[in-house]
């Protein structure tokens, strides 16, 4: 603020002047500047009060319904700008003067606002708060003189923030004279108040009140009352926000906010209770909640004592809301009654809700009383004793839901938990079903003598299956409440947990229901499989619950687990894998496994896994087992690391046989079974497999070389197949190996199969034949490890012990001379070298290729001779393709400009070459397992063994699509020969099939003209990635295709309906999935004039010689059917 | 249907029924990945080999559309009774919540496929006993509605459809046949709208 | 032999019903597809009128008026009358076409062989003719199953799921209004169609309830006067034999669910009898007409027949039904009767719902009306 001197009245008419201009127009400097101005000559003593009213005072008696308020707004802000900087300025003679003049203006209604906002900021003063008459005065006349009901909320809205200021400054005693005149003054603004904002604030005060103000439950009890009605008047409240509210306030705001007002003050207990119940008759799932949210808060927050009187009522009323309801969504299998977080689970208009408050809120009541025993007595004793008749009987109606409300009380707390578990167990009531003897009545089980009396009849004892379900599904729910407290202590306070797991009552019963249900599981016929299922489902549970059961329990109920695979597997041998029971099994064993202790972990690892694998074959020869099956059960079960070591190394003894057995099929079984089992458990919980380097991998590679050997002779070996898996096994292992291992072990490798050295680490005997000396299929295995293995630093050339560049040499070599002999054994060696070639080049080669030019040359002369390829060219041109594959790979940009001059080449004369460099694109496209770096079903970014074996540009393959795609469209449109523009859409397609959708999608509507155009072209391989490609179009961006669906629609019905070499099954097949996209994805208005039509064309693909064909097609017509109805 | 007429029925478990669908032929993903990779050379030799189609001169742009003149030889899968199973198994009761094959309505044994039918030129018949879940069941002939409206919309023209009460298992057995294959009922039944509705419902549930 | 000679695809859905002008070259058919269409009788089959927008849903059955008897220098316009599955009957016909018509007709008829002045019926199935609606008749409760008209043309009758017959009076000249003059309720079902007897006032019906029943008007009281017993399935379709339409024998051939083709046999009374009979009046019951079985044809087709048509001119049965044959009998002189022709998928493997016979430049053809939406003429 500048240092001039200023005159006050010239300030002052400013003001006055800009909050007018401000009130019409938007002005340049702010009226706050003006009373700050004028709080700093007050400060500097340059003006005093009194003259600064005086200066006011024109203004302030005025005649103008517009200037006055602005003289008063003056005084607040200027008030407003005093306290902050010097709350100690005002004398309390000042302070005595300008109250008594503005209490005078209450009745100035243009000004009301203002003068409230002057009067909150009086009563901050430092002055004003020691001498409390001020207070006691501004009170008392507030009280008289305002009156709400003649205000704008706006104006309503400042008094509310007068009294919380008051409420939160001062210590308001019940006693002082101050509290009469400030209670009554809320009531009389809170009265009838409508807006949502001013109801906020007023609900905050009343928390306020409760919070600051302690009442004396007599003598104020008139104010309490009214204190009361003034927020439960709203209950319960609904609010739907108006379209643009400047505060923001939602229905929840202000539910909440009431809520915790009536929830706020204990001694509302008398009326809120009672009023709540009595609401809670209401039909509508909205209100109920809301009624119940409520009276749960107040369970929460009223005091303890208060809870003990009314606990009685309250229970009436929520015993009632479960026991007449149906209580179906509350699940046996769950682990908790009540779902922790519900509340963001339900929605409050569900109908389901209210049960679920209510049983949270039966054990909160418990949870509350938990000190006070004799009242958790006097509770248990008496909801027991009603229960008792519901309880005693399964088949009472109501058995469910009784058990429901006792298992939510015994949640609470210990006591009532115990008291619950001996009154359950009793003879009486359940022991008579597990067959306890009348003598396990504890004395201090609760009314004793009358069970006595009740002499239990024989039929209450059989129960029919239906009955024995429903008895097992509610032990589920007294198990939850075991599990409710342990979890509870476990996390609060270890001390107590260790006292309740070590003494709580349910341990004197858990013999007896362990026996029942293991009778259960093993009496009960295989045709009850629900019960069987049941059972397991809690037998599971107990396992789970935290200190229940010991060592030997567990392991016992693992036994009766065993014993049933086993059985189902002799009895059923056809359909065992289908069976619900092992189902349920296969579920508790898994869950078991997951997560909880190593010691059950273990027990599963001695019982139960030994006995599966019993069930597997030493070898081929015998037969009538059905290791497919087994395997599988046993992959479902592995989901833990520990499990799958014992596992792998229990398998590594089977793949021993069957590679000397040279049983082919299982030996492939098993690997790939533990390649899952790997994936699975990797995903589940990361680990390291260093271990398995030493443990498995020698004696595997052993067996694979040997099974490979045994069968390279035999005729039908798929020598193939079993390489690629057994490979995969081998790279999946080391990419989880610490990644410093990696060098030493591509030693390894390389010593044994390319050096073929003796004492190599695998131990195989005789020495491997050198696979660069000779041709040899190994060369795929060696692929996998080079490729797996951690990407070496930068300037590296040496694999083991081999230059890379000889390595090159040498794939050149056999790349050019070709075996003959069994076709497709020797295509994949071939291969083998080229991948070799390829993978090489990315990771270990990084100098100029000069080859690669030579080659170029070759291809360029031929692209200008219309002479047909020799078989010679072809095999330069693949060396050339995988070479620079492995560039491209690492967007090296001397691959990215071959790659270019390739598709330059496309326009040339020469056909053949043409349709070679086509097809070569899908060479450099390709995701082989081989190329990518983690296994895509591993889903983590990174591995924990640091890994990364690849020399793979992220996006590589955007990159170059984005590069050659322009290349292509524009030759496509370029290009008059119909030849030459389908060898354009051969590559693009041959492209599309190897590239994911998200790099496709920006690009689509550049491509659309290409597909439509190729969906008339007689080829199976155009036709199967325009179609794939138009599906896509479809579904991510319709509005592309809309325009051609007058020429689209009929071409692809076409396709459908015209079956010959060209319309294959899967051409059909995806153009009729096509269809579906169209008529299921496309906004009904486009595609509604073609329904008819086409369904009756359809009619002709449901003759269609394919049963897969007709399947779709009639699935689409259903579709066409249904659609616009 | 407020108070459905037979409360509780008796279930098959779904894995328990017949079926053909997604149990197609899954080949060993080892065997793909050779055949993948093989498919990879450039070598004319290893054309026979290959999976894609190396074709080796480019294919002309011209729109196939009739030319059946190149009919590939695919084998044929004739319609049999697996297949009309699985068309009408999973039609939903219009009073449970469950499908007419879960009911036993529908059985793979009921249905009857004539084994000659290959010649698409020849009507052919086929036959479709239900058994109603209670032999008052007022809504076997709403039942036999919907198989027949599914049936009629997925088999091609060539089929007549035959829809049988099974023999004693309804009281009006013989009303029940003749209604459910009049030919011009059924025709002005899907012509009505209440009853199209609740037929579309049932079939809503088709696989 | 039976040749096709040409196919009209005259629908995109079930054609249910088709009826041949009995003087006039027209062809009328119905459709599914809830439309009725009016094609010309010459080897051109011009489509000369799509009849629209009348019906909710499928038009089950067509018949055209016949010709007045008493047509002197009256024009006697073509009428159409629809049945429909919603529940109404449409009555169409065309306005009385101008001379200057003559002029402006289109290329198409003058290269026909008859140039100059164009004869009456040639106007009267000119392309030009606007064909309009001009009633819609309601009363059933339901699906109308099939409309018939008498051989005056002033009484229209129908048939319905409903169970009942209605009887419907009208100018046949102008055919302003129709007043329902009787409703038979005989039938315990379902009744599938109507036919009148080629001269007389003698009604027909076939129905669900596997009887054929007969109706006849005695002092202005339509009563049934005739139940056939003796078919073990839906009756679908039965006709009169028009060759005798002016003997006192009357035969009705009636056609079934259960594969069998059924001739009965009757007889009336000539009305010169009815004065020499002075009693009559008091036995009202000898209106009664008993009907004898007699004659079943070779049974041929293997499901359902739907239709059958007597040939006024040779005197042939031809029948039609779901198992796509078309069957031609023919009656030798000891009376009993042969199978002519057998023709198997006259419409593919689709089924045929209606057959008639017509004449086509002097000679007698065969058209059947099929599921595949088209219309087949046939030459026998």
């Amino acid at each position: 603020m500048s240092e001039s001197i200023h005159d006050p009245s010239t300030v002052v008419s400013q003001y006055i002047a800009c909050t007018t201009a401000e009130e019409s127009a938007n002005s340049s400097d702010s009226p706050k500047e003006y009373s700050d101005i004028l709080s700093g000559l007050v400060l500097s003593k340059e003006l005093s009060l009194l003259q600064f009213i005086q200066v006011l005072g024109p203004y302030l008696t005025s005649e103008s319904e517009l200037i006055r308020p602005k003289a008063i707004q003056c005084i607040s802000d200027t008030l407003a700008s005093l306290r902050t900087t010097n709350s100690k300025i005002l004398s309390r003679q000042d302070l005595t003067v300008l109250l008594d003049f503005l209490l005078t203006k209450l009745d100035d209604k243009s000004s009301v606002r203002f003068i409230l906002q002057c009067l909150t900021n009086l009563c901050q003063f430092e002055k004003f708060i020691t001498f409390s008459p001020l207070l006691e005065k501004l009170l008392t006349t507030f009280l008289k003189d305002y009156n709400p009901k003649s205000y704008l909320a706006k104006v309503r809205y400042e008094s509310f923030v007068l009294l919380k200021t008051i409420l939160t400054i001062y210590e308001i005693v019940a006693s002082s004279a101050v509290f009469d005149p400030f209670v009554q003054s809320f009531v009389h603004i809170a009265t009838g108040e409508k807006d949502p904002r001013n109801l906020l604030i007023s609900f905050d005060i009343n928390i306020l009140i409760s919070e600051k103000i302690s009442f004396d439950p007599v003598q104020h009890k008139d104010f309490l009352i009214d204190l009361f009605d003034v927020a439960f008047c709203y209950f319960p409240i609904s609010f739907t926000p108006p379209a643009n509210d400047p505060y923001k306030i939602t229905a929840n705001d202000l539910k909440s906010k009431l809520r915790s007002a009536i929830a706020g003050q204990s001694l509302y207990a008398k009326d809120s209770i009672p009023s709540l119940i009595e609401k809670l008759t209401s039909t509508n799932p909205i209100v109920r909640n809301d009624v119940l949210k409520t009276l749960k808060l107040c369970v929460q927050n009223y005091e303890p004592e208060v809870i003990e009187q009314y606990w009685l009522i309250i229970w009436n009323a929520l015993k009632y809301e479960i026991l007449h309801n149906d209580v179906s969504i509350f699940q046996p299998h769950e682990d908790l009654i009540v779902n922790k977080n519900y509340n963001e689970l339900v929605n409050d208009n569900d109908e389901f809700k209210p049960l679920i408050i209510t049983l949270d809120i039966v054990s909160i009541l418990g949870f509350k009383l938990e000190d006070t025993d004799d009242t958790i007595q006097l509770i248990v004793h008496s909801v027991t004793d009603e229960l008792r008749d519901n309880l005693s009987n399964v088949k009472d109606k109501v058995f469910k839901q009784s058990v429901l409300l006792v298992a939510s009380l015994a949640s609470s707390c210990n006591l009532a938990f115990n008291k619950i578990m001996d009154f359950l167990f009793s003879y009486e009531v359940w022991g008579k079903y597990l067959g306890n003897e009348p003598t396990t009545i504890e004395p201090s089980s609760l009314s004793n003598s009358d069970a006595m009396e009740r002499e239990v009849t024989s039929d209450d004892l059989t129960l029919t299956v239906a009955k024995q379900r429903d008895l097992i599904d509610n032990f589920g729910f007294i198990l939850n409440s075991y599990n409710a407290i342990s979890s509870r202590l476990l996390n609060s306070n270890k001390a107590e947990y260790d006292s309740f797991v070590a003494t709580n009552h349910l341990l004197n019963y858990k013999d007896s229901l362990l026996i029942f249900l293991g009778q259960l599981l093993q009496s009960s016929s295989n045709l009850e499989k629900t019960l069987k299922s049941k059972t397991i489902q809690q037998l599971k549970k107990l396992i789970q619950l935290k200190g229940l059961l010991s060592e030997d329990e567990c392991s016992l109920i693992f036994g009766y687990f065993n014993d049933i695979l086993v059985e189902t597997i002799n009895e059923e041998p056809k359909s065992w894998d289908k069976d619900t029971v092992v189902q349920e099994v296969k579920v508790a064993l898994r869950s078991i496994m997951d997560g909880s202790s190593s010691k059950n972990v273990e027990l599963i690892i001695q019982t139960i896994l030994p006995n599966l694998l019993g069930k597997l074959p030493d070898s081929q020869e015998e037969t009538d087992s059905d290791v497919e099956r087994i395997l599988s059960l046993i992959g479902d079960l592995c989901i833990n690391y520990k499990f799958l070591e014992i596992l792998s190394i229990r398998l590594l003894n089977k793949l021993t046989y069957y590679s000397q057995s040279n049983s082919r099929e299982y030996y492939i079984l098993t690997v790939k079974l533990l390649i899952n089992s790997i994936i699975k458990t990797e995903n589940n919980h990361q680990f390291l497999m260093n271990s398995w380097y030493k443990n498995f991998v020698p004696r595997f590679t052993k067996s694979i070389v040997n099974i490979v050997n045994e069968s390279k002779d035999t005729v039908n070996g798929s020598v193939e197949e079993l390489i690629e898996v057994s490979g995969d096994l081998l790279a999946i292992i080391v990419r989880y190996i610490e990644k410093s291992h990696h060098e030493s072990i591509l030693n390894d490798f390389t010593d044994c199969f390319v050096n073929g050295s003796k004492l190599n680490y695998f131990k195989i005997e005789p020495p491997l034949e050198s696979l660069i000396s000779k041709q040899s299929v190994f060369i795929n295995l060696y692929n996998k490890i080079l490729a797996s293995v951690n990407k070496p630093a930068k300037g590296v050339v040496k694999i083991g012990s081999v230059d890379a560049i000889d390595f090159i040499k040498q794939d050149i070599a056999f790349a050019k001379d070709l075996l003959n002999g069994d076709e497709t054994y020797n295509v994949y060696i071939h291969l083998g070298y080229l991948k070799n070639l390829c993978l090489i080049v990315n990771k270990y080669y990084d100098s100029e290729l000069s080859y690669l030019a030579e080659y170029y040359q070759l291809i360029e002369e031929v692209s200008l001779s219309s002479s047909s390829l020799s078989q010679g060219f072809l095999q330069d041109y693949e060396i050339f393709v995988w070479s620079i594959k492995g560039l491209i790979m690492k967007i090296d940009p001397l691959g990215i400009s071959y790659l270019d001059k390739l598709i330059s080449l496309l326009s040339c004369s020469n056909g053949e070459l043409k349709s070679l460099i086509s097809k070569s694109l899908s060479i450099i496209m390709i995701d082989l397992p081989l190329f990518t770096n983690v296994q895509q079903s591993i889903n983590h970014s990174k591995l924990i063994s640091g890994v990364q074996s690849f020399n793979v540009r992220l996006l590589y393959k955007q990159r170059i699509f984005e590069i050659i795609l322009p290349t292509l469209i524009e030759g496509f449109n370029s290009s008059t020969l119909s030849s030459s523009k389908s060898s354009y859409l051969i590559t693009l397609s041959n492209i599309l099939q190897n590239i994911p959708t998200k790099i496709l999608k920006p690009h689509l509507s550049t491509i659309t003209p290409l597909i439509l155009t190729s969906l008339s072209i007689k080829d199976s391989a155009i036709l199967k990635s325009s179609l794939e490609t138009c599906e896509i179009i479809i579904g991510e961006s319709s509005d592309i295709i809309i325009p051609h669906l007058q020429s689209l629609i009929p071409r692809l019905v076409d396709i459908v309906i015209t079956p010959n070499s060209v319309n294959t099954e899967e051409i059909r097949l995806l153009s009729l999935n096509c269809l579906v996209s169209v008529f299921t994805k496309i906004e009904l208005k486009h595609v509604l004039k073609f329904q008819k039509s086409t369904t009756i064309k359809l009619v002709q693909g449901l003759d269609d010689k394919r049963r897969s064909v007709r399947k779709l097609c009639s699935d689409l017509r259903q579709v066409l059917f249904e659609l616009g109805r | 249907m407020d108070d459905p007429i037979n409360a509780n029925p008796t279930i098959i478990d779904v894995s328990e029924l017949p079926t053909r669908l997604e149990n197609e032929n899954k080949k060993g993903t080892g065997e793909q990945l050779v055949a993948q990779i093989v498919s990879l050379s450039l070598l004319p030799k290893s054309a026979k080999v290959s999976a894609s189609s190396t074709s080796s001169q480019v294919p002309d742009l011209v729109s196939d559309s009739g030319s059946e003149d190149d009919e590939e030889d695919e084998e044929e899968d004739p319609v049999d009774a697996q297949e009309i199973f699985d068309l009408i198994s999973s039609i939903s009761d219009p009073e449970h919540p469950l499908t007419l094959a879960q009911l036993a309505v529908v059985n793979l044994a009921d249905i009857y496929v004539p084994d000659h039918q290959a010649d698409k030129s020849k009507i052919c018949e086929i036959v479709i006993k239900i058994t109603p879940t209670i032999t008052h069941c007022s809504l076997a002939t709403l039942i036999g509605l919907g198989i027949r409206v599914r049936l009629e919309r997925c088999l091609p023209p060539r089929f007549r459809i035959k829809i049988l009460i099974k023999e004693g298992t309804h009281q009006s057995e013989n009303q029940v046949n003749k209604q459910l294959n009049d030919k011009e009922r059924v025709a002005a039944a899907c012509e009505n709208d209440q009853l199209l509705t609740v037929i579309s419902q049932m079939l809503s549930s088709c696989k | 032999m039976v040749s096709l000679i040409r196919t009209l695809d005259a629908h995109t859905d079930k054609v249910w019903s088709v009826s041949v002008h009995p003087t006039l070259p027209l062809i009328a058919t119905a459709s599914t597809d809830k439309t009725a269409c009016i094609y010309g009788l010459n080897e051109k089959f011009p489509l000369l009128s799509r009849l629209e927008d009348a019906h909710k849903r499928s038009v089950r059955s067509v018949a055209f008026k016949p010709p007045l008897t008493a047509s002197a220098d009256f024009l006697d316009l073509p009428a159409v009358a629809c049945g429909s599955f919603d529940s109404t009957i449409s009555v169409w016909g065309i306005d009385e076409p101008e001379d200057e018509e003559d002029e402006d007709v289109d290329d198409e008829y003058d290269d026909d062989e008859n140039t100059g002045k164009r004869s009456q019926s040639d106007i009267l199935c000119s392309p030009n003719n606007q064909w309009n609606l001009m009633a819609i008749i309601e009363g059933h409760e339901n699906e109308v199953k099939s409309v018939a008209w008498n051989s005056h043309g002033n009484l229209l009758a129908s048939c319905s799921r409903d169970k009942t017959v209605w009887i419907w009076e009208t100018d046949p000249e102008t055919l302003e209004e129709f007043e329902c003059i009787s409703v038979l309720n005989d039938h315990q079902h379902d009744i599938k169609h109507i036919v009148w007897h080629p001269t007389r006032n003698i009604l027909a019906s076939s129905s669900y309830d596997d009887t054929v029943r007969i109706y006849k008007e005695d002092d202005d009281e339509w009563s049934c006067v005739g139940v056939l017993n003796g078919h073990a399935g839906t009756v679908w379709c039965s006709a009169f034999d028009p060759t005798l339409a002016s003997t006192s024998t009357i035969r009705l051939v009636s056609v079934s669910d259960d594969l069998t083709v059924k001739i009965w046999k009757s007889t009336v009374e000539e009305e010169e009898s009815e004065e020499a009979n002075p009693i009559r009046s008091s036995i009202r019951k000898d209106v009664e007409m008993d009907w004898e079985l007699d004659v079943e044809l070779p049974v041929v087709h293997t499901h359902p027949i739907y239709s059958v048509a007597w040939s006024k001119e040779s005197g042939r049965i031809a029948t039609v039904g779901s198992d796509g044959k078309l069957v031609v009998y023919k009656e030798k002189e000891d009376g009993s009767w042969i199978v002519q022709y057998e023709r198997e998928s006259c419409h593919g493997v689709f089924e045929i719902n209606c057959v008639t016979w017509a004449q086509l430049n002097e000679k007698e053809v065969i058209i059947t009306a099929g599921d595949d939406g088209k219309i087949n003429v046939w030459e026998v």
